[in-house]
């Protein structure tokens, strides 16, 4: 009874959340298939430690972090960047908004950056979390993640992504 | 946070929501990572027991594996292949089946109960489960997972596994075709874990995980079973089917699960998930409930009938006429306990 309880807690989770971490998960890899992979992972490594994540005084930022370490930990492997091709949209792909062209721009210049620093920027702008929280989800130091934070906005401005902005600090 | 960073998060927001409306439908599926999460706490108690083993045997594992097991450890190499992968991941299924496969196990040891199949977002595979004799419900002492890398993907072995170096250990060619262990300089690691790749005669290669051996079948066994893996993709016959989806209905996951060897008790699974956020696993298994492996899913509901128990649970209430579980309930079509009335076709 008590593995029905803990499991039905956990789908009601998932299933809440599930949204919301595939498109943190698109944000990171640019690839909606690998994102329902990288989802699918994360949350199969977050059932195996529930019990960890309902001690979490944040469970929505636990299962982020087990997100965001698993697809760094891909990355390692090299194997993602090797065998696909993310940064460039589906050719067949119509969309007419008109901020396409941003959109565009933004999923490259974000594909360009370095695993970190996409997870970093990922975290901080797309998540709002601040610069200690950041640091805290992605297990390295403030400083770390101040220094990740610029040399990405440094990246972005240089792109199109970002170049008809002002250079107002991070 | 200003400027920039602002500005950014505008259109992060705004660049995820125009790609979120051409995406297509999600296949994560809650229920299917509660079962891929319980077999690993499983397999986390043997690799617990045996790392303990590997503490009081520390004279190293290593040395398990290289006693008559081939070439002895060689390092990773300088230059690795030119196409690396990762087993199990194969393109979406189309048509009305919902569960393929990319091999089918031969021999395997009497200790096996049951031999599942499973399709799901990380790709397929083919379990054989060690256990009592209690059907397809036998689980608990160990297990035989075998997965194929892509056509024409040569793997290569992690630079870093567990604590140490990833190693590619030489064994004994299996049919012939080159063969090697997965192993690492951690040597918990390399006690705890039991990894065989080996070439197919169709060139493709397999990986068979093995858990739950004596040090005294840690090489023979699972060179045994690679020896009779039946390369090849197998869509095997279903004991369901659905005679109508609604629209917006996506299969995230299938399985199959047999005993061992008679194949008379079975359970069959498929996870659908519908509008994108409703989660219904439909199952289909021998028998009325009476010695029936799995309690009446909560939430859920099931019907008998025909010697065969239909069931259908959700991970939370869908929403609108065509998402309640009796109607769900009427769309699954059971095909009865004779396999010969069994089919691949699964959707309408």
């Amino acid at each position: 009874m008590a593995e029905l309880t803990r499991d039905e807690e956990f789908t009601a989770f998932v299933a809440s959340r599930a949204v919301w971490l595939r498109k943190v998960a698109y944000l990171l890899c640019a690839d909606w298939h690998r994102a329902d992979d990288l989802v699918q992972e994360s949350i199969t490594k977050l059932y195996t430690h529930w019990g960890r994540a309902g001690r979490a005084e944040n469970r929505d930022g636990y299962a982020r972090t087990v997100l965001v370490n698993t697809f760094l930990a891909e990355q390692r492997t090299a194997w993602w960047r090797r065998t696909r091709t993310a940064a460039r949209p589906p050719e067949d792909q119509v969309l007419a908004e008109p901020d396409l062209a941003v959109s565009l721009d933004l999923r490259e210049a974000l594909a360009a950056l370095p695993p970190r620093q996409r997870a970093t920027v990922v975290l901080r702008y797309y998540c709002d979390l601040s610069v200690e929280q950041t640091a805290a989800e992605l297990g390295c130091s403030s400083g770390n993640v101040k220094s990740q934070s610029s040399r990405a906005l440094e990246t972005l401005r240089r792109s199109s992504a970002l170049r008809p902005l002002g250079r107002s600090g991070a | 946070m200003s400027g920039d960073g602002e500005e950014l998060s505008v259109r992060m927001a705004r660049y995820v929501a125009a790609e979120e409306r051409s995406a297509p439908p999600s296949r994560v599926d809650p229920a299917l990572a509660v079962l891929r999460g319980r077999e690993r706490r499983r397999r986390r108690v043997w690799t617990v027991t045996a790392a303990a083993a590997a503490v009081v045997l520390s004279a190293g594992s290593l040395a398990v594996l290289r006693d008559g097991g081939g070439a002895g450890p060689a390092e990773v190499p300088s230059v690795l292949p030119t196409a690396t992968g990762r087993p199990g991941q194969g393109a979406p299924m189309t048509g009305r089946t919902v569960l393929e496969v990319p091999a089918r196990f031969g021999w395997l040891p009497e200790s096996v109960s049951a031999v599942e199949y499973r399709s799901g977002p990380g790709g397929s595979d083919v379990v054989a489960l060690v256990g009592p004799a209690s059907g397809v419900g036998g689980r608990g002492g160990g297990q035989f997972l075998l997965t194929a890398f892509p056509e024409g993907v040569t793997p290569d072995v992690d630079p870093l596994i567990g604590a140490g170096d990833g190693l590619r250990i030489g064994a004994p060619p299996v049919n012939g075709q080159e063969a090697y262990w997965v192993s690492s300089s951690d040597p918990a690691f390399a006690a705890a874990t039991n990894l065989l790749r080996f070439r197919g005669a169709d060139g493709i290669w397999y990986q068979l995980e093995s858990s739950g051996l004596s040090e005294a079948d840690r090489q023979s066994v699972p060179l045994r079973i690679a020896a009779g893996v039946v390369p090849g993709r197998y869509v095997p016959p279903m004991p369901l089917a659905l005679s109508s989806l609604p629209a917006d209905t996506v299969v995230t996951r299938a399985s199959l699960r047999r005993s061992v060897p008679d194949g008379a008790a079975w359970r069959a699974e498929v996870g659908f998930q519908q509008d994108g956020s409703h989660y219904v696993t439909v199952s289909a298994e021998r028998g009325g409930g009476s010695g029936s492996v799995a309690p009446v899913p909560e939430p859920g509901v099931c019907a008998s009938g025909g010697g065969v128990r239909r069931c259908v649970e959700e991970v939370q209430p869908g929403s609108g006429a065509g998402a309640t579980l009796p109607v769900w309930l009427n769309r699954v079509v059971a095909r009865g306990p004779d396999e010969g009335a069994w089919s691949a076709d699964v959707l309408p």
